[in-house]
C-alpha cells in the first residue's frame, strides 16, 4: 500500500510497459534512467501541455493474445522498398533493404537522445530501431515504413534518418491500425539532412480511435538542404506530434505541411519548432484542419529567428474549420526574432463553413452532407496542393471522403 | 407548373409577403417588377428554400408537389432552379467538378445512371458556347475572381447544365453591361421549351426588352397588385411605380 502511495503515475503507468530488448549503451540507459527518476509525466501546468491531458494514458492495458482483426494492405505506396512493423516489432528484420538497418545483432545503438520523459521512455521501453541513409550510389530512394496495430500493444519505436550529401530521399511513415485499436505508440526519430540534401517525409497517423500516439521528430539541416515534412492526423485518441527543426547551414528550405480531420471525442496536438540559427534561409508551414463532434485540435507554432540569422523568410500559418459547435481549436503562433533584417509572418484562423456557399451548392441540387464534403475538401485542398507524391495525396483524399462517410 | 396561394412570409419578425398569388404554366415567362423592398428577392429565396424566412400561411404547388414541405436540394432535384442576385465565390471547388457532382446527384434522385466523363465534357463544351462562357472558366474555381458579368453568365451556364423545369431569375440583369445583358438573355431564350417556364425578377425594363415576358407582375408591398402583357413594362419603365403605390391607395 505504501509502494502504490510513493509510485508517482509515471511509474504507475511504466509497470504495463515491457523493457528493451536492444542494444543500447550501458551509459545511454543509465542516463535515462536517472532522468525518469525524477520526473513524472507532463501536466496541464507545463507550457508545452498546457491543453493537452495525458491522464487518458492511465486507462492503457494490453492484449496478450494476436488479434483476429488484420488490415488487409496497410500500405499505400505501390514501390518495393516497404517495411512492415507490427505491433511494435520490425516484420522480418533478415530482409535487407539497401541503406535500412533492422538488425541490431552486431551493433549499439546510435547514442543521439530527445528531450524529455516520453523521449527517455521511448528509450528504457524501445521495440523497434531503425535506422535509414540515403547515399550517393545507394538503389533506394523511396522508403515507406507501415506501423500496424492490430493488438492493443505498446509500439516505441526509434528511427534514424540521415539524407548524405547531395542526396535525394523520400520516406513514408505510415502508422495505421485497426478501427477500434487502443495502442500506445511512442516514436523518437532523429533525422539530418546533409548538405545539398532533400528529404522528404510523409507521415500519415491513421490510428484506431482509441489509440494514444505520441510522437517527436528532431530534425537537423546542413547547408543548401531542403527538408519537406507532411503531416496528416487522420483518427485516434490522441495524437500528439512535436517536431524540432533546427536549420543550422545557410540557404536552406525548410516546408512543413499539415491537415487533420478530427470527430468523435479525438484530440490531436501539433508543436512545431523551426530554429533559424543562421542566416538566408526560407521556412513555409500550412497547417490546416476540420473539427467536428467533441474533438479538440491544438496547434503550437514556433518561429525562432537567432540574433545575425538574417534574411529569413519564415511564413507560418494554421487555419482550422469547427464543422460541431462542441469542437473546440487552440491555436498559438509564436514567433522570436533576434535579428533585424528578416520577413516573418503568422497568421491563424478558426471559423466555421461558408452558410452561403453551402445554400448555394445545395441550390444546385447538393445534399447538405455532399456541399460540406465538398467545401472541406477545397479548404484542405491547400494543403494537398502541396503533396507532390501522388500515392500519399490520393490516399490521404481517399481517407477525407471517408471521414464523412463513416 | 407552379401554384403560389395566398404565401405569407416572415423574416425576423417581419411581415415581408403579405398573400402573394401567382400561377406559371409550362412556356411561359413572367417577369416580376417592383420597387425596392416590395418582397422580390424574398419570393425567390422563399422559392429556393432559405431556411431564415417563416412561412406563415399558403402555400406552394410544384409540378403537383408541396414544394414548402422540400428541401433546398430536394426542390433542385425536382427541377427548380434560382439564378443568384450575388453568386457566390467558393475558392478551392472547381466549376465542373460542382456541376458534375450536382448533376449527378440530380441523376440519382431520378433513379438515372452517373453522366460518364465524356458525356459530361460534351455537355460543358455545348452549354458553355450558349453563354460565350471561356471553357477556362468552367474549371477554375466557382465565380472566384470572376467580374460580374461572368458571375451572371456562370449562373446561366449551370442553368443550361442542370435543364431545370422552372427557373427562377433573380435580379439577373442587375450589374451587367449590355453585351453580358445580351449574352444572358440570349442564354436564357435558348433554354426556352414548352416543357419548362422562367420567373424572371427585374428591376428594370431593359431586361425584358431581350427576354420577352408572357406576363409581367407588379409586386409591391408583398402581394402581386397588377398583372399585365409585355406593355406593362414599358409603362412601369415610363411612369415610375408611384402611380401604382397611388393607385394602391385610392383603393
Amino acid at each position: 500500500m505504501e509502494d502504490v502511495l510513493k509510485k508517482n503515475k509515471l511509474q504507475t503507468l511504466r509497470e504495463i510497459f515491457s523493457p528493451t530488448s536492444l542494444p543500447f549503451s550501458e551509459g545511454l540507459l543509465k542516463k535515462t534512467r536517472s532522468v525518469l527518476e525524477e520526473k513524472d509525466l507532463p501536466t496541464r501546468k507545463d507550457e508545452n501541455w498546457k491543453y493537452t491531458n495525458l491522464n487518458g494514458l492511465k486507462k492503457l492495458s494490453f492484449d496478450k493474445d494476436m488479434a483476429n482483426e488484420i488490415l488487409e494492405n496497410p500500405f499505400i505506396s505501390e514501390g518495393s522498398n516497404r517495411l512492415l512493423i507490427k505491433n511494435g516489432v520490425v516484420i522480418d528484420s533478415t530482409k535487407t533493404i539497401e541503406g535500412v538497418r533492422t538488425n541490431w545483432s552486431d551493433k549499439t545503438l546510435p547514442e543521439v537522445v530527445g528531450s524529455g520523459v516520453m523521449d527517455a521512455l521511448n528509450v528504457l521501453h524501445c521495440t523497434a530501431a531503425i535506422e535509414i541513409e540515403f547515399s550517393s550510389g545507394g538503389k533506394t530512394k523511396e522508403l515507406e515504413l507501415v506501423f500496424e496495430n492490430s493488438i492493443n500493444t505498446q509500439s516505441f519505436p526509434r528511427l534514424f534518418i540521415r539524407c548524405k550529401k547531395g542526396c535525394k530521399g523520400t520516406v513514408i511513415l505510415n502508422y495505421q491500425g485497426t478501427t477500434e485499436n487502443a495502442s500506445f505508440s511512442n516514436v523518437s526519430s532523429f533525422i539530418d539532412v546533409e548538405e545539398n540534401a532533400n528529404l522528404t517525409i510523409h507521415k500519415i497517423q491513421k490510428n484506431g480511435v482509441n489509440a494514444f500516439d505520441l510522437q517527436r521528430e528532431y530534425v537537423n539541416q546542413s547547408a543548401n538542404s531542403t527538408f519537406t515534412i507532411n503531416t496528416f492526423c487522420l483518427s485516434g485518441k490522441m495524437t500528439r506530434n512535436d517536431l524540432y527543426i533546427k536549420v543550422k547551414g545557410n540557404n536552406c528550405e525548410t516546408y512543413m505541411n499539415g491537415a487533420y480531420t478530427l470527430k468523435g471525442k479525438s484530440h490531436c496536438d501539433n508543436h512545431t519548432t523551426v530554429d533559424h540559427e543562421v542566416a538566408h534561409c526560407y521556412s513555409k508551414e500550412l497547417y490546416k484542419g476540420v473539427v467536428d463532434g467533441f474533438a479538440t485540435n491544438v496547434f503550437n507554432g514556433k518561429v525562432f529567428v537567432r540574433k545575425d540569422a538574417q534574411k529569413i523568410n519564415a511564413f507560418q500559418s494554421n487555419a482550422n474549420i469547427l464543422l460541431s459547435e462542441t469542437g473546440t481549436v487552440n491555436s498559438k503562433p509564436e514567433l522570436e526574432i533576434y535579428a533585424d533584417d528578416v520577413k516573418c509572418s503568422h497568421g491563424s484562423t478558426t471559423g466555421q463553413l461558408d452558410d452561403e456557399a453551402v445554400f448555394y451548392l445545395r441550390s444546385r441540387g447538393l445534399s447538405e452532407k455532399a456541399a460540406k464534403e465538398l467545401l472541406v475538401k477545397a479548404f484542405l485542398g491547400e494543403v494537398l496542393e502541396e503533396i507532390d507524391h501522388e500515392e500519399v495525396r490520393s490516399y490521404v483524399e481517399g481517407q477525407i471522403e471517408l471521414h464523412f462517410t463513416a | 407548373m407552379i401554384e403560389i396561394k395566398n404565401l405569407h412570409a416572415n423574416i425576423e419578425g417581419k411581415e415581408i409577403l403579405k398573400g402573394l398569388t401567382l400561377n406559371v404554366n409550362a412556356g411561359e415567362v413572367h417577369a416580376i417588377m417592383g420597387p425596392n423592398g416590395a418582397g422580390k428577392s424574398t419570393l425567390a429565396n422563399i422559392l429556393a428554400g432559405r431556411e431564415e424566412y417563416e412561412i406563415t400561411a399558403g402555400d406552394i404547388t410544384f409540378d403537383g408537389v408541396d414544394l414548402l414541405a422540400l428541401s433546398t436540394e430536394e426542390r433542385a432535384r425536382e427541377g427548380l432552379f434560382l439564378a443568384f442576385q450575388y453568386p457566390v465565390e467558393i475558392p478551392g471547388v472547381s466549376n465542373v467538378n460542382f456541376l458534375r457532382t450536382a448533376l449527378n446527384e440530380i441523376r440519382e434522385a431520378k433513379g438515372e445512371d452517373p453522366i460518364t466523363a465524356k458525356e459530361f465534357m460534351a455537355l460543358v463544351r455545348e452549354k458553355s458556347k450558349i453563354v460565350e462562357l471561356d471553357s477556362k472558366l468552367a474549371s477554375r474555381s466557382v465565380n472566384e475572381g470572376f467580374s460580374g458579368g461572368e458571375k451572371k453568365r456562370n449562373e446561366i451556364f449551370q442553368m443550361a447544365m442542370l435543364n431545370p423545369k422552372l427557373a427562377v431569375l433573380d435580379e439577373t440583369d442587375s450589374g451587367l453591361d449590355i453585351d453580358a445583358l445580351r449574352i444572358v438573355a440570349k442564354g436564357v431564350n435558348s433554354l426556352k421549351s414548352p416543357e419548362n417556364a422562367s420567373i424572371v425578377i427585374t428591376h428594370y425594363q431593359r431586361l425584358l426588352d431581350h427576354i420577352v415576358p408572357d406576363f409581367v407582375h407588379v409586386l409591391y408591398d408583398g402581394k402581386i397588385v397588377k398583372t399585365g402583357g409585355k406593355e406593362l413594362a414599358l409603362e412601369l419603365e415610363e411612369k415610375g411605380y408611384d402611380w401604382i403605390k397611388e393607385e394602391m391607395q385610392v383603393s
